[in-house]
């Protein structure tokens, strides 16, 4: 095996993670446009990559609250520092719809969102990164 | 857990100042152009503090009702530690006008306010710190520590896990807003041998 071969293998084992984590992975450049949407994204939304990709995500969601989020996101592409909420205060930011009919307990997925800056390779900070966790489980107190 | 024994040489000491003295003065900088606002440049001060004044500084926050207490984890290198920031008669409304929020009197809007203020101060100091020390500090979500006994008993568990510790204590103020934070950066017990060895290295 040659050494770009190699390379190969490990680009191809960090998009099966990045498509296959349970966790919403989104990357949006400084125009709100999204660049990445995974696995997690597309099973919850039902909207595809390919429908998403280069779309003003605030066109997509309707229910993100575009000045809100945009404070939020302010320090993390001018301060390059992280940016957090919590589901107790906000119990989600993309409105995904319970997909528990067991043990689900709220009407929508309870989020918790980090978002974090993404470096290019001139160290630039051109695009960020959000992720989003599922806490619905934790939330409502459901014991694991 | 075994406690080491930790110390602080003078010329540790003057080192770590030194540092803190640029990551301050770079971090202050940082929030006054995004925050367009005057930051008074921040002292740090360096030193060894043990586990009994933590927990007896952070009851006295915690009793006082006009403070209203941060807790934020950060991590980079096999360095760690808790950044602690007491806002001290936090004014929900300069602090809403100054990150530009829409004042609300909701009790949820008002924590996410002072998680954002948190996140915002934590980020500028630990990137500070990391550009000096060439680190990259990874920040957890903050959390809001309320006076109940469940955070006493949370805190006072940690008593038998470490006993002294480094910490470096400054304070954020904005000139005529009256916004005033003490922040505590405190590292992990664990981890001051590795950020010792980072600055002999730098003393040699």
């Amino acid at each position: 095996m040659t050494k770009n071969q190699l390379k190969f293998d490990d680009i191809h084992w960090l998009m099966e993670i990045l498509q296959n984590i349970d966790m919403g992975i989104v990357v949006l450049d400084r125009d709100y446009k999204i660049q990445l949407w995974n696995n997690f994204m597309e099973g919850h939304s039902g909207l595809s990559p390919q429908k998403v990709q280069e779309e003003v995500i605030f066109n997509v969601f309707p229910e993100i609250n575009e000045d809100r989020f945009k404070r939020k996101t302010d320090p993390v592409f001018e301060l390059r520092t992280r940016a957090f909420t919590s589901s107790q205060q906000q119990p989600y930011l993309f409105k995904f719809k319970n997909y528990r009919p067991v043990t689900g307990q709220t009407q929508y997925m309870l989020q918790d969102i980090t978002i974090f800056p993404i470096e290019d390779t001139n160290r630039q900070v051109n695009n960020i990164c959000i992720i989003i966790n599922d806490v619905t489980k934790s939330a409502t107190k459901l014991s694991p | 857990m075994a406690t080491q024994n930790i110390s602080l040489s003078l010329e540790q000491r003057d080192c770590y100042q030194e540092i803190a003295n640029v990551a301050m003065g770079q971090a202050a900088d940082r929030l006054a152009r995004l925050l367009d606002a005057y930051i008074l440049l921040p002292v740090p001060k360096v030193s060894l503090m043990e586990f009994s004044d933590l927990h007896m500084a952070i009851a006295d926050c915690l009793s006082d009702e006009n403070i209203f207490t941060v807790c934020q984890g950060f991590a980079g290198s096999g360095i760690s530690g808790e950044v602690l920031l007491f806002f001290n008669d936090v004014s929900f409304d300069e602090l809403a006008n100054l990150l530009g929020y829409q004042h609300n009197e909701d009790e949820a809007v008002k924590h996410e306010l002072v998680l954002d203020a948190a996140s915002v101060l934590t980020g500028s100091c630990l990137q500070g710190f990391g550009d000096q020390l060439a680190i990259r500090f990874i920040q957890s979500p903050p959390i809001i520590i309320t006076n109940d006994n469940q955070n006493d008993t949370v805190i006072k568990k940690n008593s038998t896990l470490w006993k002294k510790t480094l910490t470096i204590a400054f304070n954020y103020s904005l000139e005529q807003l009256s916004i005033d934070c003490d922040v505590l950066l405190i590292f992990s017990e664990s981890s001051v041998a590795q950020l010792h060895k980072k600055i002999d290295y730098l003393l040699d």
